[in-house]
């Protein structure tokens, strides 16, 4: 067996059975698991806590994914193009990927402390607000904040993505196209866009994949709060299985979410799948 | 709660703060008796120690919580003689009294004098919630009250933040209840 089966093997595929079969169990953090077929799968078709959790899921995937791409996209028509300090811009924009998604929750959690973070007290400086505003306190401005930091961290990944599709693009096209009399409107519609159709395809399933799994950032940023208001599928899958120690009931939730995860992952690609080759 | 009584930063603060009473600008806080071991290496802090009262002040209530001593089930009947042996040991005053110089309130209330003599004035008054004080027990405890997302929580953010305690108290109590009910 060569080591990419192996490890493929032990690291995917096991703990993928392993779930599965413990989805069929009433299985305690401590104790013995009790077989009991697919009454977990009954048990959450009632569970409005998981639904509501799933229901936020997708509503944050939908406006951070907007989100991400609204700067991405802009950031890798801006790096694309030859100009000075081009290295300074990628890397700068590239710079916040390279952090942990734990230690950047933990930044902001800073910067948007109420007393000695950065954003309330400068509003308070410049005499925008009579008194700070905890900007984690409420459900509005927590969830604008989690996003713009997801943007700030993410976006760099997603910009070059999109640069490699962008620069794959072949310049005799272009410059065939100007000959023509194409308008830098028409070139970029005509041209650019439907060229980019897969690199596009690879970064909607990343960045939707990932906002699907959303969770170090709830759980640092806001834990959940203000009032439950920010629980996202997977935080109620790990309060499941390590708050309640239902890790049965975790597993079927998480096998659940899994199908779901695919089947948003299938739908996109054949959306944007290439015409020609399909 | 009237808007404006409680710091901003409370809506957000998941818990990790609640020793801040030490820092000298929190007026009043809920705290637990432990907490008087815990000041104790502070001696800049002057403070006193009440039960928590109701809301015309004429009776006090408390929670109470603490370590559990706890025997397994299927426990060998020979060793249970010997668990017995030790609780017995646990609950002497002697006992009782060591446990109090490091700390822990004396559970047994007869003793309770006896065991905190000489020590924090503070201690005799919070020993006093021992006598009026309720402690929840259930094996779903941590899910109830523990979980920083449970119904607990959710019920003081309620309580405090939103505008309608009656509908926070029955959500907890439904909340509470489903939890109880699932367990069995």
């Amino acid at each position: 067996m060569s080591p990419a089966v192996l490890i493929v093997g032990i690291f995917f595929l096991y703990p993928l059975v392993m779930t599965g079969w413990m989805s069929l169990h009433d299985w305690p953090l401590l104790g013995v698991p009790e077989f009991i077929g697919l009454e977990n799968y009954a048990t959450m078709v009632d569970d409005q806590k998981f639904w509501s959790a799933m229901g936020f899921t997708l509503i944050y995937t939908v406006v951070v994914t907007m989100a991400i791409f609204a700067v991405a996209f802009p950031l890798a028509l801006f790096v694309d193009q030859p100009r000075r300090l081009i290295g300074v811009y990628r890397t700068a924009f590239f710079l916040p990927v390279v952090v942990g998604l734990g230690s950047a929750s933990l930044l902001w959690v800073w910067l948007l402390n109420v007393d000695t973070g950065l954003f309330s007290p400068a509003l308070k400086m410049l005499g925008l607000v009579e008194r700070p505003k905890a900007l984690l306190g409420q459900f509005d401005t927590a969830f604008i904040s989690i996003v713009v930091m997801v943007v700030w961290k993410i976006a760099g990944f997603t910009m070059v993505i999109l640069l490699t599709g962008l620069q794959s693009i072949p310049h005799e096209l272009k410059e065939a196209a100007r000959i023509d009399g194409a308008g830098p409107f028409r070139i970029f519609f005509k041209i650019t866009f439907p060229l980019m159709r897969r690199t596009f395809a690879l970064a909607l399933v990343l960045s939707v994949a990932g906002s699907i799994l959303a969770f170090d950032q709830f759980y640092i940023m806001t834990s959940g709060g203000p009032r439950n208001s920010t629980i996202t599928a997977v935080y109620w899958i790990f309060n499941t299985s390590f708050v309640q120690f239902k890790l049965g009931y975790g597993a079927a939730l998480s096998i659940v979410l899994l199908a779901v995860l695919v089947l948003l992952s299938v739908l996109q690609l054949i959306v944007l799948r290439d015409k020609e080759a399909a | 709660m009237e808007k404006g009584l409680l710091p901003e930063g409370a809506a957000s603060d998941p818990g990790s703060n609640f020793l801040a009473f030490q820092n000298g600008n929190i007026g009043i806080q809920a705290l637990g008796a432990f907490a008087i071991g815990v000041f104790a290496g502070n001696a800049d802090l002057n403070y006193g120690v009440t039960l928590i009262p109701n809301e015309e002040g004429t009776a006090a209530s408390s929670f109470l919580g603490g370590e559990n001593l706890v025997v397994t089930k299927g426990t060998a009947p020979d060793k249970i003689a010997v668990v017995q042996k030790f609780l017995e040991f646990a609950y002497t005053a002697e006992r009782q009294a060591e446990a109090a110089k490091l700390g822990s309130l004396p559970v047994r209330t007869d003793i309770a004098d006896e065991a905190l003599a000489g020590l924090d004035a503070r201690y005799a008054e919070a020993a006093k919630a021992v006598a009026i004080g309720r402690t929840p027990y259930s094996t779903v405890f941590n899910e109830l009250f523990n979980d920083p997302n449970g119904p607990y929580a959710q019920f003081m953010a309620d309580g405090m933040f939103g505008d309608d305690l009656d509908a926070a108290i029955a959500a907890a109590q439904e909340d509470m209840q489903a939890i109880v009910d699932s367990a069995n």
